[in-house]
């Protein structure tokens, strides 16, 4: 018996040691204590917040940039796109803080500054000569994090003025801070990144990742608004970077020469890019936009596949639905404002290779071998036809004028608004989604420059920056239209910035620099209140930091 | 391992069991039960046995159990045998055989089985009123006989856990006897984990039901067999009666809001089992543990209480072999009502020169078969119970069906004079299943019904349909293939050691592997291959699980005058996760037939735009000691006293444990002097008790931080690299989610067993939540972090009522009245004015969302816009928050409002079993009352504003006058107040001879019949989890399920 005993606790002895052992086990998913073995481990953690930043070009940052502004809608067609009236709200700038887009913005702009900085300690804490690095690297490797972290802050102090600032990873946000503080930090870190980041030399790879010219132009852009941001001009720098840029100071920067150069299919090659996220088919595609704009069946059209197409928005009608132009308004009127016989203005198509022409789908879809290209909802079965109208002329009593129909947001058709191809698409495998995402370009800096001319009385000098690019767009460059000390005014100023970057998700940030985005009235928009300059905080991120909800400080 | 050395160890220890007796003048009924209580043998024997009242004086140190038999039985006319080694049944000694002076005259002679057709030993057979001495008690094949008996004798034939039966004998010379178990019965044995309690031990609320309370026919998983008998346990199937669909479980409302949220099935001890793939024949019994204060035992995973089930073993004696064989088909109860190609065309729609009804197209009358063959039996040291089954099924639905095969093999081995027994179940099942496509039963409701389906110049003979929305559903599912193969294996094997007389030590070691594989192809055929240029599509995906439990369980029973103890106390060990899974990919083959057999073949592979992945989840443990006490004194005080201490991997090392202590105690008011004498009271008991368990059941990885490649890549200097991030957001501070529950009882057992029942009323408050919260980023990286963050309640009652106003020796009636209610309240959440916005509405319109979880507000609300009416242009219009009335494109946020209930105020059923003779007929009614039910489908398919799709009819009837897109709002709420006729079946066996021992036959009806005021399909919605009351989508319809059976005993 006891014999047995000490046989029993013998053995509940060793089974207890060997059996409380309560550790986690991974298998798919690395501890950053044992992730660093090789530079390339480096780099792979460097680039995650720029797959991040890539993704943030897209989707709700660019609906509250364009949906709430002139050019572009996102109607109502039938039983589709409804949902719920958000679009109604941004468009009528009735927008609350529940509203998705809003919260998905605010999110997306945290998640940048906190992924950037988690980022930025973890590299920080590493031997980059263990890995194969230098200290000069990781110099550069953190400068770079702060000119992305800084770009986040820009953002989100353009959308949202007093975003909170991030002191200390560990801590709670206090308070919601001020426009005056975000417009101060986003201003430090870049002054700090411009001293230590090299200048872009290596062709290939000087538009991915953040070089000085990309600090430069973000700092030029932070002056440039600087009056709607914190109550304050600051043309006299943004004019100086934006000279010193066209004069090399930032790297070796030229405009190409044909209005397709910025977007083409070899856009990486371009020379006026600044910053772009890389694309390429099967691996990250710049293609979000698509599936927003592009009917189902217009697959077919472009010759593609794997993409789906949800027939959303277009560009703000410049026609009644009796056909007679909107003369009302200033704003609005996306496609009249390009001239007829600018070479963008006519109906996209693909030749093969890397060869291209127009900007926009217009009137019958028809491929090049007949083929026509049906609808499926008030159009089914019959030839699509993209007009540049809105109103649901399916319905149309038949003695019932086209002048008596109604044109709102809720009045959208299948057909309703023409659709902008920005970026070609190609059905040649080889270049399909092979246009980078541009996020900063060249003609940015000759814009913001001529617009700092102008305000400051030199539209000679205006007019020929914005001359200087806009004649690429025209036949010989024999621009029937250009841009003169005459005719240069606020609301022409207001039409180049929309001609030129047409659906690059900044038209809101041009309207409320010229101080217009709240007090003008374009198609089925009215005027709204200033208070809609900004979006507001929305309602989970204040149930996430209760102290978002008091006022900033 | 090492506790399996331990089990070894421990085999090898040869040791006697002893019987040990002090009886001074003692009852010979009391000695037994001392006997009970301190050696592992059990005593079953009528109570109206001869001679157990007389007093014998009996010492006995360290005898054989044959020797303490031998003595305590000399002095009375009672014979014993021992089955299955620990089980003594007594018997009336038999009468000298009289040589029968006539024989054939007056004798009779028969034989007494189970339900089963499983001969019963030992059944006790008396003549009613007659001479006392006449006793029969049936031998081992359960035979009996009586040389000499008169046609106007009554025999009375009676049986532990059976129902009394009284039989006259007439004419026959032959009395065949089937025995009816009994729940009434007090000594039945209740399974309460890690130990059992006779019924009358009970201190907490549990519900235990047997094989013949199981609803009849066929069902996609054993537990649907118990729908509605189980007082707060909801059972939801996600596809009406489709083979391939799955089951959700709910007891006593939702009690978490992240972690798991069904009960904890433990199968034959082993917690966390499969109960799918067990089938009904194998189940000895389903024990329901409801309340915490029984559930404690099992720690972390019995939040959502416990579902205990055993499984049958061999016993001793003739091996008895069972013939099953089930025949099911299905009926449409209600389907969608959309308008014909006729309406279609009245309407003046599009006409595409077709009559379709798509409904009818996509369905079928499904056939299911499942054959059963089990085998039971055995010797003194081996017996075991083995059982293999086929089954194929079929679901209403083109495309879905489902192949098992399976079998179970339970042993038991016992040597060294009862000191060892070694035992095992090993359940291996092959699942082979194809799947239909989710989006058909959409398709067929809103695809205009004037397309053909078909079309002669194509070259799939289908009219393929591209370029819409909608897909051809009946060419969908017939140009591609959806199949999966499952391999299911659960094993478990224990070792039991009797150390000394009353305390064993039993090591149970058990695992369970699945491996899974999956294939997908689309024919080049196929729309989706077509529009992407490809010829077809292939994936296969492969996944391997293996689970490891280690349980250790030392139990103890003392017995000393008037009290009784038992106690065990034991070690756990489980080891989950640790999922592997790969997948791949391609397309554009040169081949069409060789579907997704030859996936190298395609040329995505070559052009780099296949895909290959793979994945394995991280190890998790839980490893827990515990104890529990079950005192009584005397019959009438009970106090059960329980404490896991159990530690999780899934928490930070300074959170991983955690401590769940229960009590609980009844008092038998019954065996007080004052109503013992009370000649129709049975029993009357009053329970009360508290408990806390606690839940883990979410994923990994919230306390460790980590890095996880992102699923974009990243272009560096000429290549692309995948690059590494933060996974999530991580919470070092987690601690473990816990929920105290009180639970008040009161049992009553009246008028000779005719009248029984109980009330239970419980409060739950789960503390610590823990859900992935909103937190602010920055400083964080990702919206949401795991937390604990507030708190949860369940208030509920819940009451059944059973009758037998009839009960003869021919014919009784036995009906059932069951009742719950249960309401859950959100406590706290992290901060104050916190909420969690959820179940979001589909496009087309995304109308946004329709639920609140918000403090303080009760789970199961919608929360949406109040209607207000229609104006005359069929525009909506809405309440706005001070209740105007606005036109429906002013509606704010702020508008919404808390509307309706979508948990029903009572849920009823109503079971009725009547026997006649060899005939038995039982008739089911299920009702829930107060219930809002959202119409989803009507609000989708309900109006008229759909172009080119088809429409439900209530679009041009109750709906016409509605011009404008849908609204988010309590128009589409309905009263889902329904009484069901879920069951009937009626059975009949007939006793035959020698070799065939019966036949039974039974036809069964499931669903037959619903009454309510409801228009959508199904008004039994799902109410598991906190979004309850949505009738979505992706309507399956309801239909009546009839199974034929057949079972024969040899």
């Amino acid at each position: 018996m006891k014999k047995t005993l000490h046989i029993i606790a013998l053995a509940a002895l060793l089974a207890l040691g060997g059996c409380f052992n309560l550790d986690e086990e991974w298998y798919s998913e690395v501890t950053p204590d044992t992730f660093f073995q090789s530079k390339e481990d480096v780099y792979s953690v460097f680039y995650r917040p720029f797959t991040h930043a890539f993704w943030y070009e897209g989707l709700d940052r660019w609906y509250l940039q364009e949906y709430v502004a002139d050019q572009f809608v996102q109607p109502q067609r039938g039983n589709d796109w409804y949902d719920g009236g958000r679009w109604f709200r941004l468009h009528y700038h009735t927008w609350t803080d529940d509203d998705e887009p809003i919260w998905q913005t605010w999110r997306g702009t945290g998640m940048g500054i906190s992924l950037t900085t988690e980022c930025q300690r973890d590299l920080a804490a590493l031997d980059y000569e263990s890995l194969g690095l230098t200290e000069e690297d990781k110099v550069f490797h953190q400068n770079q994090l702060n000119t992305l972290i800084a770009y986040f802050y820009l953002r989100a102090l353009d959308y949202f003025g007093a975003f909170p600032i991030m002191e200390d990873p560990l801590k709670e946000i206090e308070y919601r801070s001020t426009d005056k503080k975000v417009f101060a930090k986003v201003e430090e870190m870049l002054l700090e990144a411009l001293q230590n980041t090299p200048m872009a030399t290596a062709e290939d790879s000087k538009i991915i990742g953040m070089s000085r010219g990309t600090a430069a132009a973000l700092l030029a852009r932070l002056y440039f608004n600087a009056e709607a941001y914190i109550g304050e001009g600051r043309w006299e720098e943004c004019s100086r970077i934006c000279q010193d840029f066209l004069d090399g100071k930032y790297g070796y920067y030229q405009l190409g020469g044909s209005w397709k150069d910025p977007h083409s299919l070899t856009n990486k090659d371009s020379k006026a890019v600044i910053w772009a996220h890389p694309s390429q088919m099967n691996y990250i595609q710049y293609n979000w936009w698509f599936r927003y704009t592009h009917h189902k069946n217009m697959v077919a059209w472009f010759g593609i596949d794997n993409v789906s197409a949800y027939n959303g928005h277009g560009l703000t009608p410049s026609l009644k639905p009796d056909g007679t132009p909107y003369t009302e308004y200033r704003l609005g009127s996306t496609y009249a404002k390009f001239n007829d016989q600018d070479l963008r203005k006519c109906q996209y198509r693909y030749n093969g290779g890397t060869d291209y022409e127009g900007m926009f789908l217009v009137g019958d879809q028809v491929t090049s071998d007949g083929m026509k290209i049906k609808g499926n909802k008030e159009y089914n079965n019959k030839t699509l036809s993209f007009v540049d109208y809105v109103a649901r002329m399916s319905e149309k009593p038949y003695n019932t004028p086209a002048s008596a129909m109604s044109s709102t947001m809720a009045d959208g058709e299948e057909n309703s608004c023409i659709r902008p191809v920005k970026v070609p698409v190609a059905s040649d495998n080889q270049y399909r989604w092979s246009s980078y995402m541009v996020v900063i370009r060249l003609e940015e800096i000759y814009y913001m420059l001529a617009e700092c001319k102008m305000r400051s009385g030199d539209k000679e000098e205006a007019a020929r920056l914005i001359n200087r690019v806009r004649s690429r767009a025209f036949e010989g460059g024999k621009d029937p239209d250009p841009v003169t000390a005459v005719n240069l005014d606020k609301w022409r100023m207001l039409d180049e910035w929309g001609i030129e970057f047409l659906a690059e998700g900044r038209r809101r940030t041009d309207l409320i620099r010229w101080g217009v985005f709240t007090t003008e009235a374009w198609w089925d928009h009215v005027p709204s209140d200033p208070s809609r300059n900004r979006f507001p905080v929305p309602t989970l991120a204040i149930s996430g930091n209760n102290n978002l909800a008091k006022d900033p400080q | 391992m090492l506790l399996v050395t331990v089990g070894a160890f421990l085999c090898t220890v040869a040791l006697n069991a002893q019987i040990t007796v002090r009886a001074d003048k003692q009852e010979v009924r009391s000695v037994i039960r001392q006997i009970e209580r301190t050696s592992p043998y059990r005593f079953f024997f009528s109570s109206e046995l001869p001679g157990l009242d007389s007093k014998v004086t009996l010492h006995l140190d360290n005898a054989s159990i044959e020797e303490a038999l031998d003595k305590l039985l000399k002095d009375i006319p009672v014979d014993y045998t021992i089955r299955e080694g620990s089980q003594v049944v007594l018997s009336a000694r038999k009468e000298q055989q009289l040589e029968p002076q006539s024989p054939g005259d007056n004798s009779l002679r028969g034989r007494v089985t189970d339900e089963s057709g499983e001969p019963l030993v030992g059944v006790a057979i008396t003549l009613k009123g007659g001479k006392a001495s006449v006793w029969q008690v049936t031998d081992t094949d359960g035979t009996y006989s009586f040389p000499e008996i008169s046609p106007d004798d009554v025999l009375v034939f009676q049986y532990i856990g059976f129902s009394r039966q009284e039989v006259k004998v007439g004419k026959r010379h032959i009395l065949n006897v089937t025995m009816h178990e009994s729940s009434e019965m007090l000594d039945d044995v209740v399974v309460i984990g890690y130990g059992t309690l006779e019924k009358r031990e009970l201190t907490s609320s549990v519900t235990s039901l047997k094989t013949k309370d199981f609803i009849g026919g066929n069902t996609a998983s054993p537990i649907q067999a118990i729908v509605g008998k189980v007082t707060g346990l909801d059972i939801h199937s996600s596809a009406g009666n489709d083979p391939n669909s799955s089951i959700s479980l709910q007891l006593r409302g939702v009690n978490s809001l992240l972690a798991d949220q069904g009960p904890l099935v433990v199968i034959d001890g082993v917690p966390g089992g499969n109960i799918n793939i067990l089938q009904k024949e194998d189940i000895v019994s389903v024990d329901v543990l409801k309340d915490a204060s029984a559930g404690a035992i099992y720690g972390t995973r019995a939040s959502g209480g416990v579902i205990l089930v055993t499984t049958r073993m061999g016993q001793e004696g003739k091996v008895g072999v069972t013939y099953s064989s089930e025949f099911t088909t299905e009926t449409i109860l209600r389907r969608a009502d959309v308008l014909t190609s006729n309406d279609w065309r009245e309407l003046g729609k599009e006409d595409m020169g077709g009559d379709t009804d798509w409904f009818r197209e996509i369905t079928r009358t499904p056939f299911t078969q499942r054959q059963m063959l089990t085998m039971s039996g055995g010797s003194k040291a081996f017996s075991a119970y083995a059982s293999v089954y086929w089954k194929t099924a079929q679901g209403m639905a083109i495309g879905s069906d489902r192949q098992e095969v399976g079998g179970r093999f339970n042993f038991t081995y016992k040597t060294l004079g009862n000191h060892l027994e070694l035992s095992g179940r090993v359940n291996y099942v092959n699942l082979r299943s194809n799947y239909t496509d989710s989006g058909i039963f959409r398709d067929a409701l809103t695809l205009n019904p004037t397309i053909p389906v078909y079309n002669p110049n194509d070259e799939s003979g289908y009219n393929i349909l591209t370029g819409n929305d909608e897909y051809n559903p009946v060419a969908n599912v017939n140009l591609k293939e959806d199949s999966s193969q499952n391999d299911r294996l659960q094993a478990s094997m224990s070792a039991r050691l009797n150390i000394v007389k009353g305390l064993s030590s039993t090591l149970t070691v058990s695992a369970v592997q699945d491996f899974d594989s999956n294939g997908y192809w689309e024919s080049a055929l196929h729309r989706v291959s077509r529009e992407n240029n490809r010829d077809g599509y292939a994936r296969q995906s492969w996944k391997r699980y293996t689970g490891t439990n280690v349980e250790w369980v030392n139990n103890y029973e003392l017995l000393k005058d008037k009290h009784s103890l038992k106690a065990a106390a034991g070690y756990s060990f489980q080891q989950t996760g640790a999922k592997l899974e790969f997948s791949g990919s391609n397309a554009d083959f040169s081949n069409d037939g060789s579907k997704y057999y030859n996936m190298g073949d395609g040329k995505y592979l070559a052009e780099g735009r296949s895909s290959i992945s793979s994945y394995k989840s991280p190890r998790e443990r839980l490893i827990s000691v515990f104890a529990r006490v079950n005192y009584s004194f005397d019959d009438r005080y009970l106090v059960s006293v329980s404490a896991r201490h159990e530690g999780s991997s899934k928490f930070g090392d300074h959170n991983k444990w955690g401590t769940f202590p229960a009590i609980s105690a009844a008092w038998r008011i019954s065996q007080e002097s004052f109503l013992r004498s009370v000649p129709w009271i049975n029993d009357i008991r009053i329970r009360a008790g508290v408990g806390i368990t606690g839940n883990q059941g979410f994923d990994p990885g919230v306390t460790t931080r980590m890095y996880k490649s992102d699923t974009d890549p990243y272009y560096v200097d000429g290549r692309w690299i995948t690059v590494y991030g933060l996974s999530k957001n991580v919470n070092y501070d987690l601690q473990w989610e816990t929920k105290t529950e009180y639970n008040i009882g009161v049992d009553w057992d009246l008028f000779d067993h005719r009248l029984s029942g109980k009330i239970d009323v419980y409060k739950r408050y789960v503390d610590k939540l823990i859900y992935d919260i909103n937190v602010a980023q920055p400083p964080a990286v990702y919206p949401k972090t795991t937390m604990n963050v507030g708190s949860m309640q369940n208030n509920g009652i819940e009451f059944e009522l059973t009758g037998v106003p009839v009960r003869t020796s021919d014919f009784s009636y036995r009906t059932t009245l069951r009742g719950s209610h249960n309401i859950t309240v959100l406590g706290k959440l992290w901060k104050d004015d916190i909420f969690y916005d959820t179940v979001s509405f589909p496009s087309p319109g995304s109308p946004g969302t329709a639920v609140r979880l918000e403090p303080g507000q009760r789970v199961g609300q919608f929360y949406i816009w109040k209607y207000a009416g229609i104006d005359e242009d069929g525009n909506w219009l809405l309440y706005d928050k001070d209740d105007n009335i606005i036109p429906a494109a002013e509606k704010k946020q702020e508008d919404k409002r808390y509307i309706g209930n979508a948990l029903p105020d009572l849920v009823l059923s109503w079971d009725n079993t009547v026997t006649w003779k060899n005939f038995d007929f039982n008739m089911f009614f299920r009702s829930w009352i107060g219930h809002d039910v959202f119409n989803m489908t009507e609000m989708y398919y309900g109006l008229p504003n759909a172009i080119n799709k088809n429409v439900l009819r209530s679009a041009y009837t109750r709906n016409a006058h509605i011009v404008q897109e849908k609204e988010l709002c309590d128009y589409f709420i309905e009263d889902g107040t329904f009484l069901k006729l879920d069951a009937i079946s009626a059975g009949y066996t007939l006793e035959l001879g020698r070799m065939v021992r019966s036949i039974r036959f039974s036809l069964s009806g499931r669903n037959l019949l619903c009454l309510t005021g409801y228009r959508g399909i199904d008004p039994e919605v799902n109410t598991t989890g906190l979004t309850p009351g949505f009738e979505g989508l992706y309507l399956y319809p309801d239909t009546r399920v009839y199974t034929l059976g057949l079972q024969v005993n040899f």
